[in-house]
């Protein structure tokens, strides 16, 4: 085990996985503290660019731009009562209070202390949590990672908005273009009309692309144009206030500690992701307040507890990718996608078939977060200048690394063409109201419930019931059913909280 | 105009699931001693089918219970979507026929005009961008893009 530690900090400290390191968390604290521009985002429209790199090199890339985003989310939540993340909208109720009151230097810091000691603490629990949890999936069969990949679909209930059968068939979507093209297993073609574009099927990036980051161009792009005849006028960007003291922001540790444990609880189970993880452990520092009247009007224990719960949801969203393939929200869901893309299938033979890199990622995940404090301590009143930042330019970019990023996919022309329609199908069942993440579940899942389904049908005989008579299957099957009953009650309070 | 979305989009989704079960026989040849459900059919089958089943249950909820999400389509706003669009599609055709970088070329005096960008600080920004993402991809990553010239040169 010291011989992959060895090997794993020989590989973070070299000079091009700092550099990397140091880029993407700046790069992802500029993206989640643009509205419009999300995390998922960011983490899609990077993808291609790690295709080139190692595999270690790329994740601790894609891990810096998830990081930094979820901090980055904070910038604008507090300065102008806009979360750059979903993750960050209960940070607005205490952090634009602050702001408003003159103290916007002192909420930033707050919450980028917050933030580094809340993903800080969860990557160390992912590090120790994740290989005994990787022991013991290592038993797991077919019928049981069919029943995970179910568990994993889970995460339908939490992101299907008002609806759930929505998303079932937004899910259905999802499942059905990743089945176009040539089956792995025996070879058959499906659904290519004779036409040479299908017969690969539809990439896994090329989709995430059309129907995330070009869908969100189409959505931001409509909106940004009504808004042009009436323009809000630039944000106040002057930070003057000094920030809070480090002896003062260790005050807040026991309230960043409960939050992060909280954080931790909720990130690992899917469909519950930063945004409600902030919410409960906002709740509860209020609830355990010695002053909850303070509470909305601009107190620091709210900002640290919203903060600390929506990063700490990073290293706890890991648990469940590493270790047993099952993304925890939309973030995770592209991680998981990048993971295939890079030739990896997260679960349990991870910790012994890639140790190397799984624990540089566990460790990488460590150093973001180390990064992620000085930068945020050197940089952020210079990021919090790119809110204002017109839509019009950020939107022409964004496009252009859509198109390369799907040509660079597999250098076929096809593949950029695909995520046309795709986008454009997108749009359509977004305006419908039909959220997109079932769907893009549905993409990245798809081969893994049917490569288990169809090998547990072989050695069964065809027999469904295989998965119930499996006792870690069914009881995993029960746990999705139960798990997507308490999600809905969960998304029900969380729907009133909102309000 | 006012579009009820549970109804429309269950009868949209149980008509184009209908519509590829039906194509499933010519688009999904298998041998016939293959059992079904091991067979390259069942998956695709059961996504169908969750499609067809999950539309008849949003009609019933749309009907019967009178559960319903209402949109509005305005089609001073929708246009603009269209013209996106439009320009994406245009992009993508001009990428095949003439290359990377002059495509974006276009991208960016097709957006300057939907936007309305007025500012050349913006513009030269823009400009800029669409160079170094051809140029960062090709030497930085070593990803390929369509050279300059596109389908005529290459």
């Amino acid at each position: 085990m010291s011989d992959i530690f060895t090997l794993v900090f020989a590989e973070l400290v070299s000079v091009p996985n700092f550099l990397i390191a140091v880029g993407s968390v700046l790069l992802g604290i500029i993206i989640g503290c643009i509205p419009g521009l999300t995390v998922t985002l960011g983490i899609i429209l990077f993808v291609p660019l790690t295709y080139g790199m190692d595999t270690i090199t790329a994740f601790i890339g894609l891990l810096g731009i998830y990081v930094g985003g979820c901090y980055g989310g904070s910038i604008s939540a507090i300065l102008i009562n806009t979360p750059g993340t979903n993750s960050a909208l209960a940070t607005t109720l205490d952090g634009y209070p602050m702001a408003q009151a003159g103290r916007k230097n002192k909420a930033l810091s707050i919450s980028l202390f917050s933030s580094v000691l809340g993903g800080f603490l969860a990557a160390v629990v992912l590090l120790f949590a994740a290989p005994p949890i990787a022991r013991v999936a290592l038993r797991f069969r077919s019928p049981e990672y069919f029943a995970l990949a179910i568990f994993g679909m889970t995460v339908i209930a939490g992101v299907s908005n008002e609806n759930i059968v929505k998303g079932l068939m937004s899910a259905a979507v999802g499942l059905f273009i990743s089945f176009l093209g040539l089956e792995s297993l025996s070879g058959t073609l499906r659904y290519t009309f004779d036409t040479i574009l299908l017969f690969a099927g539809v990439g896994l990036l090329p989709a995430l692309i059309g129907f995330i980051a070009l869908n969100q161009v189409i959505i931001k792009s409509v909106s940004y144009k009504l808004e042009i005849d009436s323009p809000e006028g630039s944000v106040d960007d002057t930070i003057a206030d000094p920030p809070v003291k480090f002896f003062d922001l260790l005050k807040l540790v026991p309230t960043v500690v409960k939050s992060t444990i909280i954080a931790i609880i909720i990130g690992v189970m899917p469909g519950a992701g930063g945004d409600i993880a902030s919410f409960v452990a906002y709740n509860e520092a209020r609830r355990s307040s010695k002053h909850p009247e303070r509470f909305g009007k601009g107190t620091s224990e709210g900002v640290a507890a919203a903060e600390s719960a929506n990063n700490a949801v990073v290293g706890s969203a890991l648990i469940p990718l590493l270790t047993l393939g099952i993304p925890g929200d939309g973030v995770t869901a592209v991680l998981l996608g990048a993971f295939i893309l890079h030739g990896l299938i997260p679960g349990p033979k991870l910790f012994t078939d890639q140790a190397v890199i799984t624990y540089s990622i566990i460790i990488g995940l460590i150093f973001c977060n180390v990064i992620l404090y000085v930068l945020g301590r050197l940089f952020t009143k210079q990021v919090a200048k790119v809110i204002n930042l017109p839509y019009g330019v950020l939107g022409v970019c964004i496009i252009f690394f859509c198109f390369a990023g799907a040509f660079a996919n597999s250098g076929n022309i096809n593949e950029m063409f695909l995520i046309v329609p795709i986008a454009i199908l997108a749009y359509g069942m977004h305006l419908f109201g039909f959220s997109i993440v079932p769907i893009m579940l549905g993409l990245i899942l798809g081969p893994i419930l049917e490569e288990n389904f169809t090998r547990s049908m072989i050695v069964s005989d065809g027999n469904l019931l295989i998965f119930f008579t499996e006792p870690i299957s069914c009881g995993i099957l029960i746990f999705s059913v139960v798990f997507t009953y308490l999600v809905m009650r969960m998304n029900k309070k969380m729907a009133v909280v909102h309000q | 105009m006012k579009i009820k979305t549970n109804l429309v989009g269950g009868i949209f989704f149980i008509v184009l699931g209908t519509v590829l079960l039906l194509l499933m026989p010519n688009q999904i040849i298998v041998q016939d001693s293959i059992p079904f459900l091991e067979s390259a059919k069942a998956a695709p089958f059961i996504a169908l089918l969750m499609l067809i089943v999950g539309g008849i249950i949003l009609i019933i909820q749309s009907l019967v219970f009178k559960k319903e999400q209402i949109v509005t389509l305005d089609f001073a706003v929708q246009k603009h979507a269209l013209t996106v669009m439009g320009i994406f599609i245009g992009y993508a055709l001009s990428i095949y026929l003439f290359g990377f970088l002059i495509a974006s070329f276009l991208l960016i005096a097709a957006m300057v005009w939907f936007f309305r960008i007025k500012s050349k600080i913006q513009i030269a920004v823009i400009v800029a961008i669409s160079v170094a993402v051809y140029f960062i991809f090709i030497n930085l990553f070593h990803i390929s893009l369509p050279g300059i010239g596109g389908v005529f040169l290459s």
